[in-house]
């Protein structure tokens, strides 16, 4: 592997894999002190977990790429959820049938917060903000202090095993695929690429650029509402106040630690994402396994992440002494 | 510029707009006063002139830390139905019941009781969200000459002024008793608590610390230890992902102890995928422990997934409060300051002929 | 600052526009806060009491505070999501010196310290290894969460010295609270030095375009450090604020969810996302305008949950309200 390509030196290497290494050290540390760390079904069940996550990563690496931000993703998926669980339970909706409902209510709060962004031009920080908020109130207000329980066929849906693997991880897997290869076979695809890169270059070229945009949001708040419903799989009831808490920072972090870049232009799903979200879940899953100190994970979380970030500039200090040619 | 001031007045407009929507319960007597009632310390109760022509009002202002489940619902609607069943005997002919939210923020719940203050409520209730932070509050009241009684989080050890009245629950007892039924049955019915896993709530919250205590105090007096704790902080993602990983770490585990009810259902989610939900008696079986006597709890154990809870009397501390309440407001309480109800130590095997339970009232 | 010659003329149109451009703007917000007051005044029982107005200021002072820091932040487009939790982190440990010593000049001092420790971290992280802010932030974030709740397993520290309540939470002339006055006072030796002073001109020129105020010969790196320390020292003294008003420091002082409203106060108050715009006097209208949202809502006993919906509401409108403004501008 070392020093066998060209000129690139072990110190490079070094610097331009160090996130790699840095998770690779921790997965070490973790599978010396633990023997369940590195098992089959360990990776499973990170992965189950992880599975909302990375479907709200996925939809969130679009809109970065785009050099945009959407901080409603995680109240999409509360209403989205809240609209899932209360069709079938009130509505006797069947569950495939209630997927979608779910899929279009995200559709619609995406299509409205791209609204706001694209036609009125508010800034998509603010405006995706402002939906946080709005979102948030809806889904309290829709499920009124009620505990519904998720009905009985979610609770085989999410049993089924298909070669011995949970549903939500094929469902979340191939939407980051098939997402990916949008992403970078399909003319929309590049169109985002473009977009997210120069604004001014794309529009000179033909190419509308608020079209994509807002086709990026609604895609964003579509998926949200699937991960949206996929946590509240997991959880087994509706919370209102705990479906999404907090999942757009989650997902912008998982997006950057993967490599995308906040000013657009830049990033990619698979590997780039995915590797972002399996990070940050292994960090928590190491430390159950380890059986840490409860007081000990925010600290080791908030290390971690930020080594995972000086690592990751490094490279691009080393590209830009490169670039300029020192 | 003409657009600018229609775009401002506009706005101003829906702001008005909200308000006029919001006030069609307050009373409209407005008439912004020059000097505030709250601003003279020890004035004498200044609910009484805002009090309209129409008959004397009971203004009860209530500040809670947060407002997001079951067990707040029930609260809040058991105290608001106690105060206006009694309050015809005490000389009041209605209730006005003045809800605020902190949203876990110490010092928004500071301004709140601050704003609760100045609408002149006859008394104030708090669900503090810092024990030690809330005497501040207190002494606001104190000055205010408004009466404050604490609900479920009382003030810490050795802080003061200490508040009026505090009405809850010991929860260090209540973890303790349940744990000790939950153990004793356990090994009734044949089996070795192996390898205990306790899933605690937010390692900010005294009463999820208290639990934790009387939960290790429990299975202590049985010669047992906790294998491994696990933080949730209140959230169902933290305590999924937490307890994955604990389940995997112990799988000899048949033991599980839960701080509060609403984390139940993401322990049921671990433990379906692993094969290992099944009713009492069937073999595999996990022991589940929990508390507060939520819904879903209720539910869980009428099934027989789950076998132990320690559960809110709610009724009880309701009519605690209304006991003691219209005495305080008049002055003449001599009671005793802080009112612990005692926790319902509910099993498996006895919930069948319960129906007054809190969580299975609140789920018809 | 070594350089003290006349600004080359180019920067000093810039300036002048900017300043113009911005009065403008605090203009339109003023008007709507009279309006609104005389309209909450009339229909709002005991909005229009001396002792609510103050409580109002108190409650902005909260926010704001951290908000003036963040401005100076939002300027060169940068983020500080750890504003809050560094509030209490610091309020948490210099309380716990305070504690110890039952010296009130000790504690105060280690409280701005140790916020402007952090500050130090988030400066180093985003100016000299070029991390992205909004990350770096959210790592400090759980880091401050993590030492918190770590220290203070899950009590508070009280018991703090009677002096520091005495300086810090009493009430000039009986009316006048301390930390309304030391908040107002922050937000004008602020406000000088944004408008008034070379750095202040040198942050305008790094937000509105980095590599060409590089290439006029800002020291951008020095720039990007010092407003996160400036962050960091605003969390402190809100964190002493806070800890005077709360007669206690604990993790419940800083949720996480109050940077929300913080960004809230600097954006109605004209600061962008995107960088290049802000000021002080906006962002301390800014922070006064959330306060009387929550303060109305509360006094009108509006359903905490249609709180949220509002808020969002009037965050979306304000935002829309700019870009309005914008759009005319350019015509």
């Amino acid at each position: 592997m070392k020093l066998k390509t060209k000129q690139i030196s072990v110190k490079d290497f070094l610097i331009k894999y160090a996130l790699f290494i840095l998770i690779i050290a921790l997965w070490i540390v973790y599978g010396i002190n633990s023997p369940h760390f590195f098992t089959i079904k360990n990776l499973r069940s990170l992965l189950t977990n992880a599975a909302p996550l990375l479907i709200y990563a996925t939809g969130m690496t679009y809109i970065l790429i785009l050099g945009e931000i959407d901080l409603s993703v995680g109240s999409v998926g509360a209403v989205a959820s809240a609209a899932w669980i209360l069709s079938m339970t009130k509505l006797d909706v069947p569950l495939a049938a209630a997927f979608l409902i779910a899929l279009l209510i995200g559709a619609a709060c995406g299509l409205l917060t791209g609204f706001m962004v694209v036609k009125l031009r508010i800034n998509a920080f603010m405006a995706s903000l402002g939906m946080q908020f709005i979102l948030r109130g809806i889904c309290y207000l829709s499920a009124d202090g009620e505990q519904i329980l998720t009905p009985k066929d979610v609770h085989t849906f999410a049993n089924y095993r298909l070669l011995t693997l949970s549903p939500l991880i094929y469902i979340s897997l191939s939407i980051a695929a098939i997402m990916m290869l949008i992403y970078k076979y399909t003319a929309f695809g590049r169109k985002i690429q473009a977009c997210g890169c120069n604004r001014e270059a794309a529009k000179t070229i033909g190419i509308n650029v608020d079209r994509i945009k807002w086709s990026a949001f609604i895609i964003s708040g579509m998926l949200a509402g699937l991960a949206g419903s996929l946590q509240c799989v997991n959880f087994g009831i509706l919370l209102p106040g705990s479906i999404g808490e907090g999942s757009e920072f989650l997902a912008i972090t998982a997006c950057v630690l993967g490599g995308t870049s906040l000013m657009g232009g830049t990033g990619s799903i698979i590997p780039g994402t995915l590797i972002g979200v399996i990070f940050y879940y292994s960090i928590e899953n190491g430390l159950g396994l380890l059986g840490a100190n409860v007081y000990l994970y925010p600290i080791v979380r908030g290390i971690v992440i930020y080594l995972a970030m000086v690592t990751d500039s490094l490279k691009f200090s080393v590209g830009r002494r490169k670039s300029k040619g020192l | 510029m003409k657009r600018k001031l229609a775009i401002v007045l506009s706005l101003a407009f829906v702001i008005s707009a909200i308000a006029g929507c919001g006030s069609k319960e307050a009373p409209a007597a407005e008439a912004p006063a020059a000097e505030a009632p709250e601003a003279e310390a020890d004035a004498p109760e200044p609910a009484e002139d805002s009090a309209p022509a129409g008959g004397k009002v009971l203004k009860v202002g209530v500040s809670w830390a947060h407002y997001n489940d079951a067990l707040f619902y029930a609260w809040g609607d058991g105290m608001e139905q106690v105060l206006k069943d009694n309050c015809k005997d005490h000389g009041f002919d209605s209730v006005e019941w003045i809800s605020l939210v902190a949203e876990d923020d110490a010092s928004k719940q500071a301004s709140d009781i601050s704003d609760l203050v100045t609408q002149g409520c006859d008394v104030i209730i708090s669900y503090p969200f810092d024990n030690q932070a809330i005497t501040s509050s207190v002494q606001e009241c104190k000055d205010a000459g408004i009466p404050i009684v604490l609900w479920d989080r009382n003030i810490a050890e050795g802080a003061s002024p200490a508040p009026d009245l505090f009405v809850g629950l010991d929860t260090y007892n209540q973890a303790y008793e349940a744990g000790k039924v939950f153990f004793q049955e356990m090994i009734d019915a044949g089996e070795t608590p192996t390898d205990i896993i306790s899933i605690i709530g937010a390692t900010n919250d005294n009463n999820a610390l208290n639990r934790q205590k009387g939960f290790e105090d429990a299975a202590r007096e049985f010669n047992l230890t906790i294998a491994q704790t696990v933080p949730s902080d209140w959230d169902s993602e933290k305590a999924l992902t937490g307890f994955t990983a604990a389940f995997q770490a112990h799988p000899n585990c048949n033991t599980v102890l839960i701080a509060s009810d609403f984390i139940v259902t993401a322990v049921q989610t671990v433990l379906e995928s692993n094969d290992a939900w099944h009713v009492n008696g069937e073999d595999g079986h996990i022991w589940i422990c929990s508390q507060d006597g939520f819904p879903t709890g209720c539910e869980f154990m009428q099934d027989g997934y789950m076998d132990c809870s320690g559960m809110y009397s709610v009724e009880g501390m309701c009519s605690d409060f209304s006991d003691a309440i219209f005495q305080i407001i008049d002055g003449s309480y001599a009671g005793e300051a802080e009112l612990y109800s005692d926790p319902l130590i509910v099993s498996a095997k006895d919930i069948a002929g319960m129906s007054d339970l809190w969580g299975i009232k609140y789920a018809e | 600052m070594g350089k003290k010659e006349a600004p080359p003329t180019g920067t000093a149109a810039v300036k002048h526009s900017l300043t113009e451009k911005l009065k403008n703007e605090n203009a339109a917000l003023i008007l709507l806060v009279i309006v609104s007051m005389i309209v909450f005044g009339i229909t709002v029982p005991n909005f229009m009491t001396v002792g609510n107005i103050f409580n109002l200021l108190v409650q902005a002072s909260t926010i704001g505070l951290p908000a003036i820091g963040l401005t100076f932040i939002l300027i060169t487009a940068g983020n500080d999501l750890s504003l809050p939790t560094n509030m209490a982190c610091s309020a948490i440990l210099g309380c716990a010196v305070m504690q110890k010593t039952q010296n009130t000049f000790l504690g105060v001092i280690a409280i701005l310290a140790i916020a402007v420790c952090f500050g130090v971290i988030n400066g180093f992280s985003v100016a000299k290894l070029k991390m992205v802010p909004m990350i770096v932030t959210l790592a400090i974030q759980t880091l401050n969460v993590g030492i918190s709740e770590f220290y203070t397993q899950g009590t508070s520290v009280g018991g703090l010295p009677q002096s520091f309540y005495r300086i810090f939470s009493s009430s000039l002339f009986g009316v006048v609270p301390v930390s309304v006055i030391i908040f107002l006072l922050t937000a004008f030796v602020m406000h000088q030095i944004l408008t008034k002073t070379v750095f202040g001109r040198e942050l305008f020129q790094t937000g509105i375009n980095e590599k060409a105020a590089r290439v006029n010969g800002v020291n951008t790196t020095r720039i990007l450090f010092v407003i996160y320390v400036i962050g960091g020292f605003m969390a402190g003294i809100s964190g002493v604020l806070m800890a005077a008003r709360l007669k206690a420091a604990g993790t419940s002082m800083g949720p996480v969810s109050a940077f929300n409203n913080i960004i809230c106060a600097c954006v109605l108050g004209g600061a962008s996302v995107w960088g290049g715009k802000g000021t002080i006097l906006g962002t301390l209208i800014g922070s006064i305008v959330m306060a009387i949202i929550t303060n109305v809502m509360n006094l009108l006993n509006v359903n905490f949950f249609v709180t949220y919906v509002v808020k969002g509401i009037i965050i979306i409108l304000v935002c829309y309200l700019d870009v309005l403004r914008n759009q005319e501008k350019e015509r």
